[in-house]
């Protein structure tokens, strides 16, 4: 296997001690299936599904090592919407923070690739109603990186942003969440014609902000062009 | 805006179109199915179905029979200006639940229909701005559940004119701050934290509790309220007496402070010492009274006295005492009996029972 390039600045890559998850634990070679499907029953289906034959935190470490090393976009990207769907359910909400996945899905807010923007989206707004997780996104300034992400040209990123922007706000990191340019942004996210985007943007404003920040916001779009740019169409 | 579909509900929308399945995934991650890369998010998933490719032979009532395997359905109708292959109808399906919907698309995705292929998938778009709230409220509630938490300040009630006043709850501490309007706009989740913060701010809590609890209570969480309300009469007493120190065998250890932790995880009692503890506040009440101490605040409706019963009356024996004064009679009869045919031996045997 090619070893991993030197990694830019990141919060998931940065050097970290090898207990951290940058070094996970390495599984021995005959945990994983060999390319040939060595499960049981042979060339017919077999009894567990593969992810279940692994165990659940293997199978997730495995995705996450995958992801690390390989070089393959599509590999990325495929890797990463599995985490997204994981993140669906609290059950490996455990898993998911020990394996750093939380990170992961925050340093690829900011890349290039839209694929691969849109599905970290979809894991953060999977997984950031849980408490812990919740806090734990705040703590690491979670909350810049997502609303950068509503400008995104990409349609599930947006949406997925505003439902995270949403979930993620507490008493504390309301101000964050509906500060003067988000409540803007969704002021012009809710006379879109995108259905879903409309009625998320019309809850934000109606259940989340104060009418003296709504006021403040549409005093705003009146005069400047200040906010969050507009996605490109 | 953002990229994606052009029209309102009805027109053709890209989460509707059908990825092709990925060919390159690596063994170890390969599932079932051949499946596309792609994230399914709250904001995607709704009680809508659309379903593409029902081949056109007036099979709308077969179809939604099908569909109806999953769950119950609310509407259905056919979507005439939603672009279809020839030969093939679109429809619109609405189901009450979501989770049915989920059910019927994991199912009847990419299954035969009549010969052909049906492609279901989500369409949100049509859900009303009331629709996606109580969805996404929803989800909050499932997590919260499903991970053991509550939030305090999250869940809000959706009616409009109450909105000024859950932002009011959102921003404090919801039993530092007065006003029984607030207390409308509690969603039942928030009622489950509430034994851990009334303990903590214990001197104001008595007043609050009153003006909490004589605002009336709204509709359809009216019998789990009085139960969170008993469990604060139960406290109650417990903070009041000893100060701020309540006493550690009543109280469950809680780590929330008042206003600034209310974020902070609480750990939640399980059932056994629940009822464990409600079954020892009972038995205080039942002793003390609950009108003799003054400082303690009735609320709600006073539990039962457990009937005491007084070991000592004689009425407690009567059974047993006829028991064995049975015994001792039937003891008494056969050993006279025994001796009785002893005496006379020429008589002839007895029969001692009758047999039925």
């Amino acid at each position: 296997m090619a070893a991993a390039p030197s990694p830019p600045e990141g919060r998931w890559r940065r050097p970290l001690p090898p207990t951290r998850w940058r070094r996970p634990v390495r599984l021995p070679c005959s945990v994983l299936p060999a390319p040939e499907p060595t499960l049981p029953g042979g060339t017919g289906s077999p009894a567990r599904c593969p992810s279940m034959e692994l165990g659940r935190l293997e199978y997730l470490q495995a995705l996450v090592t995958e992801f690390q090393v390989t070089d393959s976009t599509e590999a990325k990207e495929q890797v990463l919407a599995n985490l997204a769907n994981f993140a669906y359910d609290p059950s490996n909400y455990e898993y998911l923070r020990q394996l750093q996945v939380l990170d992961l899905f925050l340093d690829m807010l900011t890349e290039d690739n839209e694929s691969l923007v849109e599905f970290a989206m979809g894991g953060l707004c999977n997984l950031c109603l849980d408490k812990t997780n919740k806090e734990y996104i705040l703590e690491a300034n979670g909350v810049e990186p997502i609303i950068s992400c509503l400008s995104s040209s990409n349609e599930e990123t947006v949406v997925s942003a505003v439902t995270t922007l949403m979930f993620l706000t507490t008493p504390r990191s309301r101000a964050q969440t509906t500060a003067l340019p988000v409540v803007e942004c969704m002021l012009r996210f809710s006379l879109s014609a995108n259905t879903r985007l409309s009625n998320l943007a019309s809850i934000f404003l109606q259940d989340y902000c104060s009418p003296p920040q709504l006021e403040e916001a549409r005093n705003l779009s009146k005069h400047t062009a200040v906010g969050i740019p507009l996605p490109k169409d | 805006m953002a990229a994606g579909s052009s029209g309102g509900p009805g027109a053709p929308c890209r989460h509707h179109a059908q990825l092709g399945a990925c060919e390159s995934r690596a063994k170890y991650r390969e599932g079932w199915r051949p499946r596309a890369v792609k994230v399914y998010t709250i904001n995607l998933e709704s009680r809508y179905l659309l379903i593409q490719g029902v081949p056109a032979l007036g099979v709308m009532k077969e179809l939604v029979e099908q569909f109806a395997l999953y769950g119950a359905i609310e509407e259905y109708h056919a979507l005439d200006e939603y672009p279809a292959e020839q030969f093939t109808e679109v429809y619109l399906i609405k189901f009450q639940k979501l989770q049915c919907a989920r059910v019927a698309k994991k199912k009847m995705d990419e299954r035969s229909f009549f010969g052909s292929l049906l492609h279901v998938c989500y369409a949100p778009e049509f859900e009303t701005v009331q629709e996606t709230r109580e969805k996404l409220q929803d989800r909050r509630k499932y997590i919260a559940k499903a991970t053991n938490q509550r939030d305090c300040f999250v869940l809000r009630r959706v009616e409009g004119p109450k909105k000024t006043t859950s932002k009011n709850s959102e921003h404090d501490c919801p039993w530092s701050t007065s006003g029984s309007s607030i207390a409308s706009n509690w969603d039942l989740s928030c009622f489950t934290s509430s034994p851990g913060l009334s303990h903590s701010t214990a001197s104001p809590s008595g007043n609050q509790n009153q003006s909490l609890l004589t605002s009336p209570p709204y509709d359809n969480n009216c019998a789990e309220i009085s139960g969170y309300f008993g469990q604060n009469t139960s406290l109650t007493p417990s903070v009041h007496p000893g100060g701020h120190t309540p006493p550690a065998s009543l109280m469950q250890p809680r780590m929330v402070p008042a206003c600034n932790g209310i974020d902070r995880f609480m750990p939640r009692t399980t059932h056994l010492q629940e009822r464990k503890r409600k079954r020892e506040e009972g038995n205080k009440f039942s002793l003390i009274g609950t009108s003799e101490d003054s400082t303690e605040v009735v609320i709600g409706p006073q539990l039962p006295e457990i009937p005491k019963v007084d070991m000592d009356d004689e009425s407690l024996n009567t059974s047993a005492t006829l028991i064995r004064n049975k015994l001792k009679e039937v003891a008494d009869s056969v050993s006279t009996s025994v001796e009785k045919p002893e005496s006379s031996s020429a008589k002839p045997a007895v029969k001692q029972r009758r047999r039925i």
